[in-house]
């Protein structure tokens, strides 16, 4: 009877249903099996690390999916699982092999089933540059490839991937401390290029245009190549590194910036400055720049009063380093800003965000205050933000533990366009501040109201039941009634808990 | 509002009638009248007489106003929009309305037999209806969900082609796909 159902139909009908369905859709009969698995274009992987690995198994399990763009293959910690292949044949054991053996092995089966690959998340292990150049073989339109790390760490492998625009790195460094395997990295022969035949360009545009990095350390050179390399770049992720592969110079680092668009610097504290400085001089087209955790105060001074890019989006969490002087070199340099969010800033007071936001005003889109004292100590303060601020789409409030209704009810009443309300753990709210919500803020779509333990499960029923346009609540599941829940399913609002 | 009348001919031989404005409601129609090749009678060759006026029928609710299925696609909420106008509680209220009577037609013209719904979804397809196919595909698809698979195989009328051997050996393989190479 299905035969009524020409193919393309019946792998219509299998892109409409849940992952969970998977295994019932291919034990119906063989037709449905193979068209099912023919469908299927993502797929997510996960194995335990430290049993016998059923390599073979791995290579026929993946001839199946041939039309795969999207995979993610991925080791978990040993938790209790028993062997499941533990008595097939040709077993792979993994605790007796070097583990950057296995993963090479892995990616190799990778690359001889799916040549159709446009996006590989890979973090078993290290891979070397040999199992990659393979893959760029079987796999020439890759576009996105997140790797856990290389040995050794090198980067000439990236000139066989002509469509590659996206490359994650997760630790670029810590797994060999060992000098004498780094032996071989780029620089190494980029200084010896002369007297060392290498079948790469020395210098070459690669066509990445958004890199991350974690993790590397200070006396790392293998990375100076890479900078020289990335010219198209827009957007680049570095975290917790020490330096940046050029010595103290920054001279290869400085070749990636000049395309920037958007940059973060997660828990780089060593060489935030030397970042900052050189930006300021070599980008003009940075629109978006995320500091967490590091950097001086006087580097970032510098930087917002040098800058001659035209910044639209600025994440700041610099407890000790941001202050009132900041704020106010961000209204005189930064027009144009469309995102300001703050976080742990305990320096800054009203008087700093007073200034800035009537030099930003409704141009401002997106706004968070994220554990501020300055809430707490400067009562009416979010009353004039909200004046100035009448453009807000998106405002968080998160973890001001102290804040208190009549603030917060105060600012929302001046932001009817607020689409995006976060106020998670802000302990000091009740039902009050919710209610009020429903009557300012008619176009709100999504809210966070997570541990925020004095609202209570009839306000969240009488929110529910009145934000027309809501789709979706971060909640804990026990502060919803059951007319709260029925009300969720029928206008298909999401609760997050 | 008064329009052309368009006639479709059905496998079987019989006429039917359609405004032109309905009929725009499938591509493939579409295509025909404003390729100017119309001549009196357009020939389905691959539509039947039982199912024609069900095909019909959908598209006098939504020809010429493609505006309100698209509302329901996308959850009432145009995404899009720059722009926000001023917020108009009475347009959201009618709005709502009009996508709740939309949807309490669907559910009644979609009851139907597993045979109705082979045809139907054969025939939007053959006739490029997108909104006809989205809800007879969705239809088929919730005959799958949360089922077994002999479940499945009485609602689709399949039999199974597995041996016994077979059958035991993939749902052993499935198994251990499931607990230890988890899908997300």
């Amino acid at each position: 009877m299905d035969n009524l159902l020409f193919d393309e139909l019946l792998q219509e009908i299998f892109l409409r249903l849940p992952p969970s369905a998977a295994s019932a859709v291919s034990l119906v009969c063989k037709r449905w099996l193979i068209l099912h698995r023919n469908c299927r274009s993502s797929l997510s992987l996960r194995f335990p690390s430290a049993r016998p690995f059923p390599l073979p198994a791995f290579y026929s399990f993946l001839s199946c999916y041939p039309l795969l763009s999207s995979l993610t293959v991925v080791l978990v910690p040993p938790a209790n699982s028993t062997p499941v292949f533990a008595d097939a044949v040709d077993c792979f054991d993994v605790a007796e092999t070097h583990s950057s053996l296995l993963s090479d092995h892995l990616l190799l089966a990778v690359a001889s089933n799916c040549r159709h690959l446009r996006h590989l998340r890979f973090t078993p292990g290290p891979v070397s540059p040999s199992a990659l150049l393979s893959l760029s073989f079987s796999c020439e339109h890759l576009c996105s490839l997140c790797l856990s790390s290389l040995h050794p760490l090198s980067f000439r492998w990236l000139t066989s991937f002509p469509s590659l625009k996206d490359l994650s790195l997760m630790d670029c460094g810590s797994i060999y401390s060992d000098d004498t395997l780094r032996f071989d990295s780029d620089d190494y022969n980029h200084h010896h290029h002369d007297l060392v035949s290498v079948s790469f360009k020395s210098e070459s545009e690669l066509p990445l245009e958004s890199l991350c990095l974690s993790g590397i350390r200070a006396g790392d050179c293998g990375i100076g190549w890479l900078w020289r390399s990335c010219t198209k770049l827009r957007r680049l992720q570095l975290r917790s590194c020490e330096g940046t592969g050029d010595g103290a110079s920054f001279s290869s680092f400085v070749r990636c910036l000049p395309r920037l668009q958007e940059l973060e610097l997660r828990s780089c504290r060593t060489i935030v400055d030397g970042v900052l400085l050189r930006l300021a001089e070599y980008c003009g087209s940075l629109h978006s720049l995320l500091l967490y955790d590091g950097g001086s105060r006087d580097g970032l001074h510098s930087f917002i009063s040098r800058c001659r890019s035209s910044l639209r989006r600025l994440d700041l969490r610099l407890p000790l380093d941001l202050d009132n002087d900041h704020l106010s070199a961000i209204s005189q340099n930064i027009r144009g800003l469309v995102s300001l969010r703050l976080q742990s800033c305990c320096l800054v007071t009203g008087q700093g965000l007073k200034t800035l936001s009537s030099a930003v005003q409704v141009g401002l889109e997106e706004f968070a205050l994220i554990s501020c004292d300055v809430i707490e100590t400067e009562p009416g303060l979010l009353s004039t933000l909200g004046q100035s601020l009448r453009g807000l789409r998106k405002l968080d409030l998160s973890y001001n533990e102290i804040l208190r209704d009549k603030e917060l009810i105060s600012m929302l009443i001046s932001c009817k366009n607020l689409v995006d309300i976060k106020l998670r753990g802000c302990r000091g709210l009740t039902g009050a501040a919710l209610l009020s919500m429903f009557k300012s803020c008619k176009l709100l779509e999504t809210i966070d109201i997570k541990q925020c333990c004095r609202i209570e499960t009839d306000t969240v029923e009488s929110f529910l039941l009145n934000s027309p346009r809501l789709r979706q609540v971060h909640i804990e599941e026990s502060k919803l009634t059951g007319v709260a829940k029925t009300w969720v399913s029928q206008k298909c609002i999401e609760i997050i808990s | 509002m008064s329009s052309t009348k368009i006639f479709l001919k059905s496998s079987d031989d019989k006429t039917f009638e359609i405004d032109e404005t309905a009929a725009r409601a499938s591509e493939t129609l579409k295509n025909i009248i404003d390729g100017g090749c119309l001549d009196g009678v357009i020939p389905l060759p691959n539509v039947s007489s039982n199912i024609l006026p069900k095909v019909i029928e959908y598209c006098k609710k939504h020809g010429g106003d493609n505006g309100s299925s698209k509302k329901i696609a996308n959850g009432g909420v145009d995404k899009d929009k720059e722009i926000l106008p001023d917020y108009d509680e009475e347009e959201d209220k009618r709005e709502k309305v009009r996508v709740d009577e939309l949807k309490k037609w669907e559910e009644e013209y979609m009851d139907f037999d597993q045979q109705v719904l082979y045809d139907l979804m054969l025939a939007a397809n053959y006739l490029h209806i997108k909104g006809l196919l989205d809800l007879t595909v969705e239809k088929a698809a919730s005959m799958i969900r949360g089922r077994t698979p002999d479940q499945i195989r009485e609602n689709f009328n399949i039999n199974s082609d597995f041996t016994p051997e077979e059958e035991e050996e993939m749902i052993l393989i499935e198994d251990e796909w499931d607990d230890e190479w988890a899908f997300d």
